[in-house]
């Protein structure tokens, strides 16, 4: 009788896991098969984002009261000196008003076009992977936001404009970002001064550096440590003119027809809190 | 099966992937973590069988897969299949309080590791597949045996898993 029991709920068991098995191969199936399908990831993406951004920001609350005695003070010491900066910069100011009315009347008889400044839409990091094996960002913007696919993600760094990766998944409120560091991340690149084009892509880990291939190998001797490499615009997603990196390393096998440099990246991942998102025309590189 | 333990022990799951991606991360960033979830469904499947095993795994897998950039599934069928394996040591093995996590959770990561390599390769395109057994999944096999017995005594203390099938 107890072994007719156990028999039956074996049955019952086999019977939902080969249910559950048939669910997942569906839903993956239907991952890399149906792209301009609704896709259940992303409903459950908006779900799950919002707890997300719950934990983070409570997270971020209690970590902000505990520190701001101090940050009061280091506040009210920088406080002073940007009164006294900004005197200084008052008349700076008025220079510049006049330097740019007088950039523009030149412009005008040039006939040159106005810089395409590019809209940016703040965002700040929610979560990231919760596994390692892949390597994702997810940020507190979504569609309703203006966010779509493929849209450039960048940060300021130390006073650059630094790429972070791209947009892959929008949800509603939320969107996944593939960083540069990851292995299927490529951006058209090239160095900033010596002007050799190649492709960055990542190397799998945000601590290790990433990589610059197919650059001609003429500028072996050329291209030195702390070169600046940037996104050439090539056909790309990626608007020209965003730093990568810098130049670590260069590597040079006999056999190979070009050179793979190695890039330190602008942005550092590890203090990575807040980054804009792109919204350029896709016209603009074309 | 207790329906309403399930439901909890699936929160639990569903919480322990968001706060390691969320808060676990905030403060200790670009360290490996241990896979709380992984180590949650040892515990869970253990004490209550393949059925909740792959139930609570299924329900891990989805949550994970809906904020990773893995492809809907992938964490899914993984977890589900762990679940209902590790199902099968009820009744047949028991956790003494230190060794015997440290192994299971060693096992069930290189299992884990395997299957990875395994719905990568069926499922996605060459190029897509992840890079599963690198130095940082040795480091993460190393993290999950270490944490193993922690968790399993927090699991023990919260009694999630005393119940027998009448609800009792």
């Amino acid at each position: 009788m107890l072994d007719l029991r156990e028999k039956g709920r074996a049955k019952k068991n086999t019977i939902v896991f080969v249910l559950l098995l048939l669910i997942n191969t569906v839903l993956l199936i239907t991952d890399s098969r149906s792209k301009d399908a609704l896709k259940p990831s992303e409903i459950g993406l908006s779900i799950v984002s919002v707890f997300q951004k719950s934990f983070t920001y409570t997270a971020g609350f209690f970590s902000g009261t505990v520190n701001s005695i101090s940050e009061l003070k280091r506040v009210k010491s920088e406080y002073n000196k940007l009164i006294e900066k900004i005197a200084a910069y008052e008349s700076l100011e008025k220079n510049f008003r006049e330097i740019e009315r007088e950039n523009g009347e030149l412009k005008k008889q040039l006939g040159f076009m106005q810089n395409t400044e590019i809209e940016k839409i703040p965002a700040v990091i929610i979560g990231s992977d919760p596994g390692n094996i892949f390597n994702t960002l997810i940020i507190d913007k979504g569609t309703k936001d203006g966010i779509v696919k493929d849209m450039p993600v960048v940060a300021f760094y130390e006073g650059f404009q630094g790429l972070v990766g791209r947009v892959v998944e929008t949800g509603y409120s939320s969107s996944k970002v593939l960083p540069l560091y990851d292995k299927s991340f490529y951006a058209a690149s090239r160095l900033q001064n010596l002007r050799y084009e190649g492709l960055v892509n990542g190397s799998g880990n945000s601590k290790t550096r990433i990589f610059m291939s197919y650059v001609n190998k003429s500028g072996k001797e050329r291209i030195s440590y702390g070169d600046i490499v940037i996104t050439s615009g090539m056909k790309s997603v990626y608007p020209k003119g965003i730093y990568i990196g810098r130049v670590r390393s260069i590597s040079a096998r006999e056999y190979e027809t070009s050179l793979q440099l190695e890039i330190e990246p602008t942005v550092d991942f590890s203090r990575l809190e807040y980054v804009f998102i792109l919204k350029q025309d896709k016209k603009y590189n074309e | 099966m207790n329906k309403r333990k399930l439901i909890i022990i699936i929160l639990v799951l569903a919480a322990a992937t968001v706060i390691e991606s969320t808060v676990v991360r905030m403060y200790f960033k670009d360290i490996i973590m241990p896979d709380l979830a992984l180590l949650i469904i040892i515990f869970y499947a253990n004490s209550r069988g393949a059925m909740e095993g792959q139930l609570s795994g299924f329900a891990a897998g989805l949550t994970e897969d809906f904020i990773s950039l893995s492809p809907l599934g992938f964490n899914c069928i993984i977890k589900t299949v762990m679940g209902y394996l590790l199902g099968f040591t009820r009744n047949k093995v028991y956790f003494d309080p230190i060794l015997f996590p440290v192994v299971i959770a060693a096992v069930a990561t290189l299992l884990k590791g395997f299957l990875a390599v395994l719905t990568g390769s069926i499922f996605l395109e060459s190029g897509e597949a992840p890079l599963v057994f690198t130095s940082r999944f040795a480091v993460e096999v190393l993290l999950n045996s270490f944490t193993a017995p922690f968790i399993f005594a927090l699991m023990k203390l919260f009694k999630l898993y005393r119940i027998d099938d009448r609800g009792i």
